[in-house]
């Protein structure tokens, strides 16, 4: 095998090794969604009364997530961001209290939810992911940005949102800006 | 005999259970030392959003990380201290981590036949044993949080 073969496939395997995700906190908990499904991150301010942002002609319906697991919302701060998500054809939008930031994590850093969880949360959670301080539970965008929950959590009229930068393969997060 | 004088021995050792008396709340509770992985200091729990009664926190331990379950919770009370202790158990599906009491947990050697029918509900429990005058609830660590 030729040297720059095997530099290939090292690279190929360094980076199926490791995964991104944005580590961001709801409610108490520290939670992870993987990287490549963010599309961008907005503020309140930037998403308006309305929170059903439309950003380059998609809609990204709220997700009421703390109703969906039975924690109380969080209020409103300064630090609270609205991240918009996609897996397929599926796309929604998250508040959040506070986005902690990106985090490339080897994948044996990924654990499974232990067995003694064993309700409803265990489609919520793809997994624990053990960070340098603490862990966060990824959650399972499969069912996170089911269309048929996302119905039940209700929007209004939907806001257009023209979004500045956008999440791309290793560029940095950024907001977008109402229209 | 020797082989008898043995088996006499194995007899009166099978005769007797090792236990770890601590507490929650204030209220004595046993447990099992073989279900008893170990005790150290409370570091804090992570919030587990979660609909299983009573495991909705996890801890991190190095690598590893063990749901945490509430026992006070199920018991309706508060730990207490000020530098609470962390008991890992020897549950059936894993090692699970409960925070009890400040106050360091006391081994007991009991006669099995000391050991009595627990008829309480609150949890599943080995039995109960008599600590001067109270009766104590041996918690069946490997059961707990079980269906």
């Amino acid at each position: 095998m030729s040297l720059r073969g095997q530099q290939g496939s090292g690279r190929t395997k360094l980076l199926a090794d490791t995964s991104r995700f944005l580590i961001v906190t709801v409610g108490d908990a520290p939670m992870a969604v993987h990287a490549d499904s963010v599309q961008g991150l907005l503020t309140l301010e930037e998403v308006g009364s309305n929170p059903a942002p439309v950003v380059h002609g998609q809609t990204y319906h709220p997700v009421d997530l703390a109703a969906r697991i039975g924690i109380s919302s969080d209020p409103d701060g300064s630090e609270t961001r609205v991240v918009l998500l996609a897996s397929g054809s599926a796309h929604g939008s998250l508040c959040v209290a506070q986005v902690q930031g990106l985090e490339e994590v080897d994948r044996s850093r990924v654990l499974p939810l232990p067995p003694q969880f064993r309700g409803e949360e265990r489609e919520w959670y793809r997994g624990i992911l053990l960070l340098e301080d603490g862990v966060a539970l990824i959650l399972d965008l499969a069912w996170l940005l089911a269309t048929d929950r996302i119905a039940h959590d209700g929007t209004g009229d939907n806001r257009r949102v023209e979004a500045g930068r956008f999440l791309g393969a290793g560029s940095e997060f950024a907001t977008g800006r109402a229209a | 005999m020797l082989r008898s004088a043995r088996a006499e021995q194995k007899t009166a050792t099978s005769r007797t259970c090792n236990l770890l008396v601590f507490s929650v709340g204030g209220r004595a509770l046993a447990a099992k030392t073989d279900e008893v992985g170990g005790i150290s200091n409370w570091e804090g729990s992570i919030p587990v959003p979660s609909r299983t009664p009573f495991v909705t926190a996890v801890v991190r331990k190095d690598d590893a990380v063990l749901p945490v379950f509430n026992l006070a919770g199920l018991l309706q009370v508060v730990a207490q201290g000020e530098e609470l202790l962390c008991l890992t158990a020897k549950q059936r599906n894993g090692m699970m981590a409960i925070c009890i009491d400040a106050d360091m947990p006391v081994l007991y050697t009991v006669e099995v036949s000391a050991i009595a029918p627990y008829r309480g509900h609150e949890f599943k429990a080995v039995g109960t044993f008599l600590n001067g005058l109270d009766e104590v609830p041996i918690l069946s660590l490997a059961q707990l949080g079980t269906a």
